[in-house]
């Protein structure tokens, strides 16, 4: 497989989006576009290497399926209410298996990454860099012509 | 002239006096100095070629995509996982990296003279090649429109504690602060040797192939004869076209990942056994301190100054602050705590690190797929610092007027007085509890006098392979408790001169 066709199913991406929802939920006055996220998370993975890639993929499945596995309960992750997904979540979180809580800890930092692009999230914190770098970059043309 | 993958036609297929593979602190340094000393020299960069007017708008993805390798997800696997950047584009790490210029301390100096044989570096044999590379890359303080509140804050701290620290040394022309260092600088301050060194290549008649990855050393007899590799579309990942260089000599400059998986793989004689071995890490323990008063960190430049108190115990603290999405992997949180948090923090907070002089060791293997894969677990001395290290810089925190404290341990998240640093000590921890990052790695390619305890001789040329040669941080023998841009970069001169003077020995 290419890497260019390194990307995620409709199914892998909804897992994502369930999970996205608790990470960065949005509110009343911040809300995340979470089409962005899809098209920025795909680039991401499209610069895996191919064995982190199936590694990620293999990591989704387990955590969508895992559930049905352990007999306490018959659905899976997406298919959960919204309390139950978060009680599954920290249950990876807080698990006594490292490769478990390693594997949470990469989700949810690469799911936060990718919202973290996100400008209106941006304004919302009261991060502004644009006019900034452009001002600098003057100021520097300035000092230099004096020198 | 610089080749990228639009403008390669076809398959490359050239002969020179030397191949350098890396652009990065070493790759450069060797490629520049060689073209000025008269000989053809072709420098080979897996990365993309993008310049500082490509810098000029804020992070977004493609900031990470086309600048880092493997877009920033590289790990060091162990307990802990330690995550670690590298940068791939033309200029290597120091296209991203914070421009921090440091001669290597003199105690190192002396461990690799003493422990070592390596009696040809000390300062004063040293003091010319790095008085070179001082000049070259304009190594001297921060410029005052530079400075920021954060480091302010970390100064302030230091002195009521009566912490020893010192203003950073950095390699920049009016560096006036943009606080981009680590997505490509967009004025053209920091002197990466994407603005220094490979421009002066050029302009000597050197050669860049960009978008080239290298495959295998190519060898005549015992020698090395240069190399073979491909064109890959950044884009689309697919091989375009393949490449092979005939050289006298080559220099492998890929760091200290990179390099020994090349050697690995190219099946190079490896009589010590060490090729890949001997990984140093320079562990990092973000702390971050939140404040009443605005602290804007995103403007101004990283680190304007280090607390050097305890240097001597193998622990530095400076300042590093980090954009929106960066930020996420340096707090616990998620949900609404999370959002909540960064609005409330991120304009009243200071992102610091301690770095640590580390002496565990670990290596790097090469699995399929053409991943090279480091390997290290973090031993006790070294774990007992970095709690010390955190401790450390929370009190400096405090000091200046913290009212909180984030953590880098997966159970102990935030303290909020001076007193609480206790429960950094109290609380039951393991090594795999801690959350570090890096971006130093060295050792795998060890230098020494003794072919049976190391892999390149003092001079940087590979064991029982005449004419390669390695010129980056994978040679240090030991972990050198600075940043190591200004060392690689004087030791890769060296390299160059002594290339110079010898090239005679080599033939094609």
């Amino acid at each position: 497989m290419s890497r260019s066709a390194q990307e995620l199913s409709a199914s892998q991406n909804g897992i994502l989006l369930a999970m996205a929802t608790h990470f960065c939920p949005s509110n009343e006055q911040l809300h995340f576009d979470h089409d962005q996220f899809v098209n920025i998370i795909g680039r991401f993975l499209r610069e895996f290497p191919k064995l982190y890639y199936w590694g990620f993929i293999l990591g989704l499945i387990l955590f969508e399926w895992l559930p049905c596995v352990s007999f306490a309960r018959l659905s899976r992750f997406t298919q959960m209410s919204e309390e139950a997904q978060l009680k599954y979540m920290q249950s990876w979180e807080l698990s006594h298996l490292y490769a478990k809580r390693e594997f949470f800890k990469a989700l949810r930092g690469m799911i936060q990454l990718c919202y973290g692009f996100d400008h209106e999230f941006w304004k919302y914190i009261g991060y502004d860099p644009e006019p900034y770098i452009k001002e600098r970059i003057a100021l520097r043309q300035k000092l230099k012509s004096e020198q | 002239m610089i080749f990228t993958h639009q403008t390669i036609t076809g398959p490359v297929d050239e002969t020179c006096d030397v191949c350098v593979v890396g652009s990065g602190a070493g790759g450069a340094t060797v490629a520049k100095e060689l073209a000025e000393a008269g000989l053809s020299v072709i420098l080979l960069e897996e990365g993309g070629h993008h310049q500082t007017s490509d810098f000029q708008k804020p992070i977004s993805p493609e900031s990470i995509i086309n600048l880092y390798r493997d877009a920033g997800t590289t790990v060091i696997m162990g307990k802990p996982n330690i995550l670690f950047t590298e940068g791939r584009c033309l200029g290597g790490s120091t296209t991203i990296n914070g421009g921090m210029s440091w001669r290597t301390p003199e105690k190192i100096l002396k461990r690799w003279q003493w422990e070592r044989d390596l009696t040809d570096l000390t300062p004063k044999k040293m003091e010319p090649f790095f008085k070179r590379v001082e000049d070259i890359i304009h190594v001297n303080p921060v410029h005052p429109v530079a400075k920021n509140q954060d480091s302010e804050t970390l100064k302030k701290g230091a002195e009521i504690l009566g912490y020893r620290y010192r203003e950073n040394l950095r390699s920049h022309d009016i560096c006036v602060g943009t606080n981009q260092c680590n997505f490509g600088c967009p004025t053209g301050g920091k002197q990466s040797t994407l603005v220094s060194y490979i421009p002066a290549f050029i302009k000597a008649g050197g050669r860049v192939y960009t978008n080239c990855r290298v495959k295998k050393i190519r060898f005549r007899g015992r020698s090395a004869a240069g190399v073979t590799g491909v064109i890959i579309d950044p884009q689309t990942k697919q091989k375009k076209f393949k490449v092979r260089i005939r050289s006298r000599v080559t220099v492998v400059c890929g760091g200290a990942i990179q390099t020994p998986s090349l050697l690995l793989r190219s099946r190079i004689p490896n009589k010590s056994k060490l090729l890949g071995k001997n990984l140093f890490v320079h562990p990092n323990a973000k702390v971050i301190g939140v404040f009443d008063n605005p602290i804007y960190g995103w403007k101004g430049v990283n680190q304007a100054y280090q607390i050097t108190e305890f240097m001597d115990e193998g622990i530095i603290m400076g300042i590093n602050f980090i954009p929106p999405p960066v930020m996420a992997l340096a707090l616990p949180f998620y949900g609404s705590k999370y959002i909540q948090t960064l609005k409330e923090i991120f304009n009243h907070c200071v992102v610091g690190a301690a770095l640590i002089e580390d002496t565990a060791r670990g290596h790097v293997v090469n699995l399929p797929y053409d991943l090279a894969m480091p390997i290290y677990n973090m031993n006790l001395p070294d774990f007992e610092k970095a709690l010390r290290a955190t401790a450390l810089l929370s009190e400096v925190y405090f000091a200046a007027g913290a009212k909180r404290v984030y953590l880098p341990f997966a159970h102990l998240h935030e303290i909020h007085t001076v007193d609480e640093i206790r429960k950094i000590y109290q609380y039951p921890m393991r090594p795999a509890d801690l959350e570090l990052m890096t971006v130093h790695i060295m050792g795998t390619c060890q230098m020494g006098i003794d072919p049976a305890h190391a892999v390149v001789n003092p001079f940087g040329e590979v064991y029982q392979v005449p004419g390669l040669f390695v010129a980056d941080a994978s040679i240090f023998p030991t972990s050198i408790g600075v940043n190591p841009q200004e060392t690689i970069m004087a030791l890769a001169t060296r390299t160059a001169f002594y290339i110079a003077e010898n090239m005679s020995r080599y033939t094609l």
